[in-house]
């Protein structure tokens, strides 16, 4: 008899030795998909915690590698499940001539630890790029990651690209430089410098397709 | 006034300020990067490999801008250095864009032998991991090369501190620390070269005991040292706008419990012994010290001066009304804003932290990049704050 309960209250206490523990009986797609939702619960308290100041930015990339490694243990039973079911796809990268990942990874793993499918497309990453894949894959949310003031430039090509391209597309940028005003010149929908905001604001804007 | 009595005014005024004494005017202390190379017309490119364009660029900012200190005068982010030494992945750079790849040079299991001999942990892990197995047969080229180039770059710092000082009156900011080097403390040293921002995260959460062992070890080695001779030293150095400045990045990863385990007691005890001898320090601070707060709020005014990142400066001096702040322009507004409006921010910085002391004007971040300030908001700023009376 699997705990999920404590399965969810161990991740959201990063306490991985009981995670690693409880997710040692997995055995079949049934139990794989409640332990993923305890899982995904788990990070919400993750992002809770945080919001409330408990956490802070090691815990977070600490509770990636655990979803990591959890999603790695469940994946086996959940191909093709149907626990798998149908997610929101979004893009998710650093922008061009930024090279920083580990604020864009924390937010991966909160948004998948939140059913959303991430198209991660990496860092330093180009304006057309970004057009390109939304296209092809018929997204409707973006988000922007970046690190260096830098980066700000490249947002607001990005998001000018995405305009000029006519794509019917929710942006939202991130990053230590970001903040209202650069939101408004850059033209973005929205900022966060929480990846628990960008969270919050990407399942809003999925609820609303 | 000549350059050299220029020099000691602005040392003087930096120390009021940072203790609290009413000014004349705020001072303004530079914190501009590699902005300077494209205000002065060339790309990063042309600027980091060249010393004599780097020295261009730092004489055409302080003919331009009437500033009172400047954070680099063209010794950061240089690679003559790092290239002859192999720059592999480390730092990139092209016309546009310097930056700095996260690294590790070490796991949580190999720390110890690091501490035991930092040199040849170097020599046997470090570089053959960069250079491959024929790091020993081309290991002492390599380094023969890097030592001349690192001669030429001490002989390009030693040539600026005298064009900086003799000329513009520009003085430097603080002395080497007591023990010949920047105060580094262990988990500082964790966070920027032995494990990085990623494997630190995971590793204060994984393998908490090493890394208290760790810090313990560097700090009774490297920190305690430097503390005994403060202790037994002279006080206030006055040729130095202040006494040591210290960098705060690691605690940007840490909640509260691992900062008051891993950061706070190796603070604490080398802060005290400033104060304890009528010191200043200043403590330059990436991202947000605000959550913090707290474990500052009891040292005298005049002790310390935080230079703030992301910080409200308002919110700041409301929190800590005893410690000096150096910041508050934001790259925001003097990229995109008019002058009128950067000059009115500037006023208000300027009339509201300033007034009574305690307000050393700077940029917040950094200006490192060609839009980061638009070059007549910046003049625009420089101007008023260098006439502004109090």
């Amino acid at each position: 008899m699997i705990d999920f309960e404590a399965l969810a209250a161990a991740m959201g206490e990063l306490d991985e030795d009981t995670v690693k523990e409880i997710l040692e009986a997995v055995d079949s797609a049934g139990n794989a998909g409640k332990a993923m939702e305890a899982c995904q619960k788990g990070m919400d308290t993750v992002g809770r915690l945080f919001e409330e100041g408990e956490y802070f930015v090691g815990d977070l990339i600490y509770a990636g590698e655990l979803m990591t490694d959890a999603v790695e243990v469940l994946k086996p039973y959940l191909a093709g499940s149907e626990s798998a079911g149908t997610k929101t796809r979004m893009i998710l990268c650093t922008v061009k001539d930024d090279l920083h990942d580990i604020g864009k990874n924390i937010v991966r793993s909160m948004l998948e630890a939140n059913g959303f499918e991430v198209l991660d497309l990496g860092i330093d990453c180009p304006a057309q790029k970004v057009v390109d894949t939304a296209r092809a894959e018929n997204i409707k949310i973006v988000a922007l990651s970046g690190v260096l003031t830098l980066a700000l430039t490249s947002m607001k090509a990005t998001v000018q690209a995405i305009r000029d391209a006519g794509l019917d597309v929710k942006v939202i940028i991130g990053g230590a430089p970001v903040s209202a005003e650069a939101c408004k010149n850059i033209g973005a929908d929205e900022w966060a410098h929480s990846p628990q905001k960008t969270v919050d604001t990407c399942k809003a804007w999925a609820a609303e397709q | 006034m000549n350059a050299k009595d220029l020099k000691q005014s602005r040392v003087q005024l930096f120390r009021d300020a940072a203790n609290f004494k009413r000014t004349e005017r705020i001072p303004h202390f530079a914190n501009v990067v590699t902005w300077k190379v494209f205000d002065a017309g060339y790309t990063l490119d042309q600027a980091m490999t060249n010393f004599d364009v780097l020295e261009d660029t730092v004489v055409k900012f302080l003919e331009r801008y009437p500033v009172d200190g400047l954070m680099d005068v063209g010794i950061r982010n240089q690679f003559t250095v790092t290239e002859a030494f192999g720059q592999g992945g480390y730092y990139y750079y092209n016309e546009e864009v310097v930056g700095i790849h996260d690294h590790a040079h070490c796991t949580v299991d190999t720390l110890m032998d690091y501490l035991d001999d930092p040199a040849k942990y170097a020599w046997e892990v470090i570089l053959p991991k960069k250079y491959g197995e024929s790091w020993d047969e081309k290991g002492l080229d390599v380094w023969k090369k890097t030592f001349s180039e690192y001669m030429r770059y001490v002989k390009y710092i030693l040539h600026m501190s005298s064009v900086t000082g003799k000329q513009y009156g520009l003085p430097s900011l603080s002395p080497n620390n007591p023990m010949m080097g920047a105060i580094v403390l262990g988990i500082e040293e964790l966070f920027s070269n032995l494990l990085g921002i990623q494997q630190l995260s995971v590793a204060m959460r994984r393998s908490p005991d090493q890394i208290e062992e760790f810090i313990n070890r560097w700090d009774a080695e490297r920190i305690t040292p430097a503390i005994e001779k403060i202790r037994n030293g002279k006080g206030p150095n006055y040729k130095y706008c202040f006494d040591s400045s210290i960098l705060m990045l690691a605690h940007n990863v840490m909640n509260k419990k691992q900062f008051e385990r891993f950061y706070w007691p190796h603070m604490k005890e080398l802060l005290d012994a400033y104060a304890e001898k009528g010191m200043n320090v200043r403590i330059f601070t990436e991202g947000s010290i605000l959550r913090f707060a707290d474990y500052f709020k009891d040292y005298p005014k005049g002790t310390l001066t935080f230079h703030l990142e992301q910080d409200d400066p308002f919110a700041f001096r409301e929190a800590l009304p005893n410690v000096c702040i150096m910041g508050g322009m934001t790259t925001d507004l003097l990229a995109n804003g008019t002058p009128d409006e950067c000059v009115a921010y500037a006023k208000r910085l300027c009339d509201e932290l300033g007034k009574d002391g305690g307000f050393i004007f700077s940029e917040g971040k950094m200006l490192s990049y060609r839009n980061d300030a638009n070059r007549d908001n910046y003049k625009a700023v420089c101007d008023f704050v260098s006439s502004y009376r109090l």
